[in-house]
């Protein structure tokens, strides 16, 4: 089974609906392939988000993880390090500091994303109404929409609830 | 005379037996416009719907009573336990995770027919073959836009009865946005009707939504007590749907006035209320309040959203078109 079969199956073995060769394929390949196996990480994190909705709060101590991995990371010496150590240092410093630049840009780039700025939360009734009405069209897919719409609404209540 | 009608015959079998091509893509939809409300079946499979720019899947059950009543059961996912119905007379959706129940009256499992017309009107729909699902016969139709190529539906019709076995709806942007796959239908007589009465139980929280369609503009502008405004500006082939009052699902007074377009088969909702009238939830995912992790219909789940406002008055328009037309829509309000 390749990248690509993976992929489009992924979903269905996190909620265990694969049985069988099906399961046993993907298995092997999250095995050997460690982008498959990222990509089955996300998809259980976003089960969990929605398993968990009201628990809010990002794990204890993070950001300190993160802020200590990018600290750690090990500049590989060589025979240059050795003869300019402190020019090399140096380097290995601004390395840090772009490293830390890039993942406060793609942190923020991800949670804006998430924020559009023209979706707000008085937004969300309003597309659940889009969808509850889309629901009523020619040839539409009833199942699929009313799914959005649940989701939405659950949301909706539980974030009102815990507020 | 008994020649023509030998020769007459001859084609009707033939077409019949597939031998030729009579049964061009819009006669299938006809077709299953026609059938729609004459089967009752009960079938299970998989549906998929976009959520924070992915796919989730769930198990699904789902019952259909002719003329109208329909049930559908979520077995597994994020939707597990959630349960949508329409009793014939009611609409209603339970999702034993928040314990609400909410009726939303008179609205059926049946789709208006003049809708069928603008689909034809505005897009291309082709036979692509024969194929099997759930252990059935189907087409396999492809649906376009007359006014480009991207496929935006697919699906597979039942040849006998002409019931919908399969789906998958694409986004503006040619993404998949939601799949569902019978792999099972029998079909019956019919259905005990107590599988199409919403749940009880002294736990659950009933809600009730008005969807009131009102006539006229002037009527929906005395109902929601301000100047309702319609846009200079929608994109070719999109037809006015009608006018709504759309009451807030929080169950506050809050009233907005629904305008809704349709081609036939993506549709543009602009809802409008009074700045400030709503009931201004701070919930809502995505929110810096409210959870990153939740699952919220985003721009790229269930179309475009922008929302501003006007003279005192808020809009929201949400459409699955280009950007650059809802902001065309957006300034024709404006104006």
């Amino acid at each position: 089974m390749n990248c690509c079969k993976v992929r489009n199956r992924i979903a269905d073995y996190a909620v265990g609906l694969l049985s069988g060769r099906a399961k046993a394929d993907i298995e092997s390949h999250l095995a050997e392939c460690p982008e498959c196996q990222a990509e089955y990480r996300l998809q259980e994190q976003v089960m969990l988000m929605i398993e968990e909705v009201d628990s809010l709060e990002p794990p204890v101590g993070l950001w300190n993880g993160v802020h200590n991995r990018i600290s750690a990371t090990p500049v590989h010496p060589s025979v240059w390090k050795q003869l300019k150590e402190g020019h090399y240092r140096r380097r290995a410093r601004w390395s840090v500091g772009f490293a830390t630049i890039a993942l406060t840009a793609l942190i923020l780039h991800s949670t804006t994303s998430i924020q559009h700025p023209t979706a707000g939360p008085e937004a969300l009734e309003y597309v659940q109404g889009h969808a509850i009405y889309a629901s009523q069209d020619v040839l539409a897919d009833q199942t699929a929409l009313y799914s959005a719409t649940v989701m939405a609404e659950r949301t909706h209540t539980l974030e009102g609830e815990t507020l | 005379m008994i020649l023509l009608a030998v020769l007459v015959g001859g084609v009707v079998v033939a077409g019949r037996s597939g031998i030729l091509p009579r049964h061009d893509a819009s006669w299938i939809v006809r077709r299953a416009q026609e059938q729609s409300e004459r089967h009752s079946f009960s079938a299970s499979g998989q549906t998929r719907f976009s959520c924070q720019g992915r796919l989730l899947p769930s198990d699904v059950k789902f019952t259909h009573m002719r003329p109208n009543r329909c049930r559908i059961e979520y077995l597994s996912g994020p939707m597990k336990g959630v349960l949508i119905g329409n009793d014939g007379k009611n609409s209603w959706r339970f999702d034993p995770r928040t314990g609400r129940l909410v009726i939303s009256g008179n609205r059926s499992c049946g789709r208006p027919a003049d809708r069928l017309h603008l689909l034809l009107e505005n897009h291309n729909v082709s036979l692509e073959g024969k194929t099997r699902v759930a252990g059935r016969e189907a087409y396999r139709l492809v649906v376009r836009p007359k006014s480009s190529r991207q496929v935006r539906k697919r699906m597979w019709m039942d040849t006998r009865t002409f019931v919908i076995l399969r789906h998958e709806d694409y986004d503006s942007h040619g993404r998949l946005q939601s799949s569902t796959r019978f792999n099972r239908i029998l079909f019956a007589k019919s259905f005990p009707d107590k599988l199409f009465q919403p749940p009880t139980g002294p736990s659950i929280k009933v809600a009730k939504r008005a969807f009131d369609s009102v006539e006229s503009l002037d009527r929906l502008a005395k109902e929601v007590g301000f100047a309702v405004r319609v846009p200079g500006y929608v994109p070719a082939g999109y037809k006015l749907d009608g006018y709504r009052i759309h009451d807030c699902p929080c169950d506050c007074p809050h009233r907005s006035a629904y305008i809704r377009y349709s081609d036939g088969l993506s549709s543009i909702s602009i809802f409008e209320s009074k700045a400030g009238s709503g009931c201004q939830s701070k919930a809502g995912c995505g929110t810096s309040e409210g959870s990153k992790r939740a699952c919220e219909p985003k721009r790229s789940d269930r179309g475009e959203v922008v929302s501003f406002e006007n003279k005192g008055i808020s809009y929201v328009i949400v459409a699955d078109v280009d950007s650059r037309e809802l902001t065309k829509i957006r300034e024709s309000l404006l104006d």
